[in-house]
């Protein structure tokens, strides 16, 4: 009954200065749904790049150079390399692919767009890549003996570069080198951090020719028989390569399979996610501090009223719950209000990205605004209990 | 039967050493029920110090203070709360209503903290309204009621309680002639109706009312004029 009361105090103080009460609330607000916000899109990043490596499959193994450690020389990965990765010395392997990527400018028409990643190849790496085709068709074994100047673009390239336009067929041109684009690939989407559809394929000696030049790979991309198959298959291209590069010590490469990517990418997103949510946490405390701020000028401007209910019997425990009650009140409308500005917020792609709301955060944001007002308000609660009558009631 | 207030050697000093301001030197008084007692003094002779430490609102450096048979000395601040709520209604010169508060819920204020009921809690302020003649004016804020009608909804709050005493500390101070007659008219109704009432005055006219007079300088009882 008392608490009742008492509460029905606090929201009449609350209400008596609305935009004080509103522009505190304001503040908690844009911290619990800063909160949720921040959160759900680094989620949405880190589930977002676990979908486009998991779309890469699960057999996959990438080799890559390794940079040159003192002391040590770097044998560059070599189209032989890649050719003597599949044969009877390496019965899980199925395909390997050497891989050449560069950046390239590319125009058509008036228009010029960066592509971030222009990819020399084979046939073998769109079928390693699941990438499918939209549009047109892909390259062949042929093209890449003749170094046809021939390329296959992707999603993002083909919107980009030719709007409303049906690019297959056409001339395009890479860093001022004309490629006819053979076809479209089926877009993957985003994965976060950089878009999988920014990209273009050519034949690998079209690619070296053209715009690399015949130095180290890239990367090989290989393919084993099935998942299952991959430790083997890692196992025996580790042989090949290292009685090709007389490897002794440290090899001078590095083989990542899928999981390792997965790992790896995972905790940059983390790292992401923690920075972002820590930025969230800030304003939230910056909120926090406005209560108490706006707490103490309400019990400094309300020092007289806090005298005359002492006068008439309050106790100084119903003098504390009424300022705790509004504190608190204050930041659980606060963090109700930004539950729903952070749920509905997280509906929306955010900088190519789309949150995925992580509900424990939800809680915890939620939780924690209501814990604000409890603590940020008790210091300006218990100052006001304190105060002795007639100290108040003198107060001008 | 014991007096309502009683009151033996109390001493209240302000600040230490050589600043000390002492307010009340061995202040002697004796209440008994159903008085009606007029304090009067020049200002610094320690009068309000008195009646704050009657209404429990301050508390004397030494001395004895017994309000209705009970010692409040060793009182802590909670019990003294409750010892302002049961026992002592209040009225200040400045009115001390609450702000952006109706009439009723200003006098409902001590009811609340007492923890009664809202339905008998609005039976007894309404009452208590009707005794100071207003109850047409029950959901008028402070700022829409004029001095003295805001002096009878503080009167209201100090008697809504049915406290064992009324403590006035000059209640007609900021009052025109008109609306100090109705506020004296109504303590001295309070008065005949059987309750305890202590005031504080400058105005011999208004300290005419009151049974006995008492005169306060430098924090003594100078004498008692009945």
């Amino acid at each position: 009954m008392r608490v009742v009361e008492i509460a029905a105090f606090a929201v009449r103080g609350l209400t008596a200065n609305k935009m004080r009460s509103g522009l505190t609330t304001l503040g908690i607000l844009i911290g619990v749904a800063s909160v949720i916000l921040l959160i759900a899109v680094g989620n949405g990043a880190s589930s977002s790049v676990q979908q486009s490596i998991a779309g890469l499959g699960t057999n996959i193994l990438t080799i890559s150079p390794q940079r040159a450690q003192p002391g040590s020389t770097v044998k560059p990965l070599t189209t032989a390399d890649a050719a003597a990765l599949v044969g009877p010395d390496s019965p899980d392997v199925k395909y390997a692919s050497p891989v050449v990527s560069v950046q390239a400018t590319a125009g058509f028409g008036g228009t010029s767009y960066p592509i971030s990643q222009f990819i020399g190849t084979d046939p073998r790496y769109f079928d390693t890549t699941n990438s499918g085709v939209a549009q047109g068709n892909l390259f062949s074994d042929n093209d890449v003996q003749q170094a046809r100047k021939v390329v296959v673009i992707g999603a993002t390239v083909a919107t980009q570069l030719f709007p409303g336009v049906d690019p297959v067929g056409k001339s395009m041109l890479v860093n001022n080198i004309p490629f006819t684009v053979v076809g479209v690939l089926a877009a993957k989407g985003s994965s976060g951090l950089q878009d999988a559809d920014d990209m273009a394929v050519a034949p690998l000696t079209t690619t070296q020719n053209a715009l690399t030049g015949y130095g180290s790979l890239t990367q090989i991309v290989v393919q084993a028989r099935s998942a299952d198959a991959l430790p083997n298959a890692s196992a025996q291209v580790t042989t090949i390569l290292n009685g090709r590069h007389k490897v002794t010590g440290t090899p001078d490469y590095r083989i990542l399979s899928q999981d390792q990517l997965l790992t790896a990418r995972t905790a940059t997103t983390e790292t992401f996610t923690v920075l972002l949510a820590s930025v969230a946490a800030i304003s939230l405390l910056v909120g926090g501090i406005g209560i108490t701020n706006i707490m103490l000028v309400t019990v400094t401007e309300r020092i007289r009223e806090i005298g005359i209910r002492k006068a008439v019997g309050a106790p100084r425990s119903s003098i504390l719950g009424q300022f705790l009650i509004e504190a608190t009140l204050l930041s659980l409308f606060g963090g109700a209000l930004g539950v729903a500005a952070g749920v509905i917020g997280s509906r929306f792609t955010i900088a190519g990205i789309q949150p995925v709301l992580v509900p424990s955060s939800v809680l915890l944001a939620f939780a924690v605004s209501a814990l604000i007002g409890l603590f940020f308000g008790s210091y300006p609660a218990s100052r006001a209990a304190k105060l002795r009558p007639i100290e108040a009631l003198r107060h001008e | 039967m014991s007096p309502v207030i009683e009151v033996r050697n109390l001493r209240k000093t302000y600040g230490s050493g050589d600043t000390a301001v002492h307010a009340l030197r061995g202040l002697d008084l004796t209440v008994e029920k159903g008085e009606y007692i007029a304090i009067m003094g020049a200002s610094g002779s320690g009068k309000s110090t008195l009646l704050n430490i009657l209404g429990c609102l301050d508390v004397p450096t030494s001395g004895k203070y017994l309000l209705d048979g009970i010692d409040t000395g060793d009182f802590d601040e909670e019990q003294l709360s409750l010892l302002r709520n049961r026992k002592i209604g209040f009225v200040f010169q400045s009115f001390n209503l609450v702000p952006r508060t109706t009439a009723l819920a200003n006098v409902e204020l001590p009811l609340v903290y007492a923890g009664i009921r809202r339905a008998q809690r609005r039976e007894r302020a309404l009452a208590a309204l009707d005794l100071v003649g207003l109850s047409d004016r029950t959901h008028h804020r402070p700022n829409e009621l004029s001095g003295g009608q805001q002096q009878r909804v503080a009167i209201a709050r100090a008697l809504v309680t049915s406290p064992a005493i009324v403590l006035a500390d000059e209640p007609t101070g900021n009052l025109d002639t008109d609306s100090s007659r109705e506020v004296l008219g109504i303590l001295d109704r309070l008065h005949a109706s059987g309750r305890t009432v202590v005031l504080i005055t400058h105005e011999d006219e208004v300290a005419a009312h009151a049974m006995r007079t008492v005169r306060v300088v430098d924090g003594r009882v100078a004498g008692v004029l009945v």
